[in-house]
């Protein structure tokens, strides 16, 4: 009498639905609209390439949005480049997240070997270390940035709305089958213990830079279109508040599960939207208040609260 | 020319240093007990000038006056940090305690920005800067690092030549056998957190003479502090008094003689390599 979870295929099923549904509507609807759903995509598949390193494996990444960054101003870059023969566009974005992926593996290598808080405020460090060498750097515009307007085609929300959901898509699947595959295996035995995993012949240093690059590299995609949506490229990119979004919404939803990046993202966005506009000095406050008393109470995320629930119904049937 | 620069440079890195120091002892004492980084360092910091501002501002009150008050609201406010929150997380996973500082951190400076204003402010006090030839050391740095120095001082006595602070050490080398012993190694999570707070205000306290205020400034400060802390090895405040002095001169280096931008910068990549390098710190024992 197995517990039946069938791997993650229902939360999969779930959470393709919800992309799909939240896709036609950002289509189907005024571009006000898409332009808000757009940033929920975002922090949507921000969720899920965070979810892929820190959310398996149990290590806090601080400097997820260099990654963001990097791709954004890779964009920005080729698009300044190329402007005598411009290329399709997204293929500019798959060019930033490679090299936000490439970046990845360069900075993990050393980075990784570092454990639990040390490796967090490692990453802290290199965070504001790359934001602070790109706003000293010339060819990268300091801090003004690099304006790429009249350099790209002409402005479409929809399309770059399609781009992003595309990704979402992507990004899900992709969970999906890292959740599966023996890399999944190998970065929930590092979770657990790492040491016994080494132990056990899990080749943890090659698992670990592997998805810390892979969900560089969707990250990457992600920074490279939101700069072709604000034509624009600045350092305000490598903000950490945005790596604090990606793992409040994580908690809230629960870390390493195919589910939880989409309910925590999803919730905390709007929640946090609310309080941005009903409370537009006091936010910061309630959400502090918000984020201790989720982290004291919930340590498992909505999903881990749900499954809690079920088990205590004595139900076989569980989210992943 | 060329001398009075290299001595101005070494004198600004090590009376910054120093006082970088003392906001770095408090991190590593609470690290050191409770193996909690506190990211809400850096704000803590920020409270600390506000302190000094306000009493500038409103009685007219000399620095060396607020320096008690500093250290009293630093002892209130870490008291009801422990009760409150980090008595929950003490000895949980890292991530916790992370997310709960972090929640900490914004409460603050949100609470700061909204009370008082997102204007950069100085505390307008001038201390007498003492000129040699061509080198000047002013005075509101030079105050600031021996205050700093001296503090230091006395909690490395304490830490060393009483019980209490005997009790200390023995919980940052090993909680589990000094609770063996007899300590009550709740007491002394409490009291090293209230102490590593107090110490991380009034800190803030010397570095309002030296540097503006902003609400939302304090973030640097925390990542020096966590490069100091790693450098000196955790739990040292010795190592911390070394670490800041070369993180002082580091970032003055790089302020005289590349870009004063990149001077943060440098610090991060100190940390980064210390941890690479030398995890353990310049003082620490390979394991």
């Amino acid at each position: 009498m197995s517990t039946k979870n069938l791997l993650g295929k229902s939360s999969l099923i779930i959470s393709l639905a919800f992309a799909a549904v939240v896709g036609i509507i950002g289509f189907t609807s005024e571009a006000a609209t898409t332009a808000y759903l757009y940033a929920m995509i975002e922090l949507l598949v921000l969720a899920y390439s965070l979810n892929i390193f820190t959310g398996f494996s149990g290590y806090i990444n601080f400097g997820h949005v260099i990654y963001y960054g990097l791709g954004a101003y890779v964009v920005a870059v080729l698009a300044f480049n190329l402007v005598a023969t411009p290329l399709p566009t997204f293929i500019y974005v798959i060019a930033g997240g490679v090299f936000a992926s490439l970046v990845a593996i360069a900075i993990g290598f050393p980075v990784l070997k570092l454990r639990g808080d040390y490796f967090a405020i490692a990453t802290l460090g290199v965070n504001e270390a790359v934001k602070v060498i790109i706003i000293n750097t010339k060819q990268l515009g300091e801090s003004r940035g690099i304006a790429i307007l009249g350099y790209i085609p002409t402005y479409d929300i929809r399309g770059l709305y399609a781009m992003v959901m595309v990704t979402l898509f992507a990004v899900i699947l992709f969970t999906y089958f890292v959740y599966k595959s023996r890399l999944g295996y190998g970065l929930r035995a590092i979770k657990d213990d790492e040491d016994v995993a080494e132990a056990m012949g899990v080749d943890t240093r090659k698992y670990k830079i592997i998805s810390y690059s892979l969900g560089a590299f969707f990250a990457g995609v992600c920074g490279g279109i939101i700069t072709l949506l604000y034509a624009y490229a600045f350092p305000d990119y490598f903000v950490i508040g945005r790596t604090i979004d990606m793992l409040v919404a994580l908690v809230l939803g629960g870390f390493g599960t195919i589910l939880g990046p989409l309910i925590g993202s999803v919730l905390y966005y709007i929640v946090k939207d609310y309080l941005l506009i009903r409370f537009p000095f006091y936010h910061q406050i309630i959400f502090g208040v918000a984020l201790i008393v989720l982290v004291i109470f919930l340590p498992s995320g909505i999903v881990g609260l749900i499954n809690r629930l079920l088990m205590k119904k004595g139900k076989r049937f569980r989210l992943e | 020319m060329f001398l009075d620069l290299l001595a101005q440079t070494v004198v600004t890195g090590v009376l910054v240093g120093l006082i970088l120091a003392l906001a770095s002892v408090g991190m590593t004492i609470i690290f050191g007990i409770m193996k909690i980084f506190n990211i809400a360092s850096g704000d803590l910091v920020v409270l600390g000038c506000y302190v000094i501002f306000w009493l500038n501002a409103i009685f007219a009150l000399d620095p060396i006056i607020g320096f008690p008050v500093a250290i009293l609201i630093g002892v209130v406010l870490g008291a009801g940090l422990y009760y409150f929150l980090i008595r929950h997380i003490v000895r949980t996973v890292g991530l916790r305690s992370l997310m709960v500082l972090f929640g900490v951190s914004s409460i603050l400076s949100n609470s700061m920005l909204v009370a008082w204003e997102p204007l950069t402010r100085t505390v307008p006090v001038f201390y007498p800067n003492l000129v040699f030839a061509d080198v000047t050391i002013p005075g509101n740095k030079l105050l600031p690092a021996i205050v700093s120095v001296i503090t230091t001082i006395v909690l490395l006595v304490v830490l060393n030549y009483t019980y209490f602070g005997r009790s200390i050490r023995a919980t940052v080398s090993n909680w589990r056998a000094a609770s063996l012993v007899g300590i009550n190694v709740n007491k002394i999570y409490a009291a090293g957190f209230t102490i590593g707070i107090a110490l991380t205000v009034f800190a803030g306290a010397l570095i309002s003479l030296v540097y503006p205020i902003e609400p939302y400034g304090g973030l640097p400060y925390s990542l020096y502090a966590f490069t100091i802390v790693i450098l000196g090895t955790v739990g040292d405040p010795i190592g911390c008094l070394v670490a800041g002095l070369i993180i002082g001169l580091a970032t003055s280096f790089t302020g005289s003689y590349w870009t004063q931008g990149m001077a943060p910068a440098v610090s991060y990549i100190i940390l980064v390599l210390t941890f690479l390098i030398r995890p353990e710190g310049l003082f620490g024992k390979r394991r």
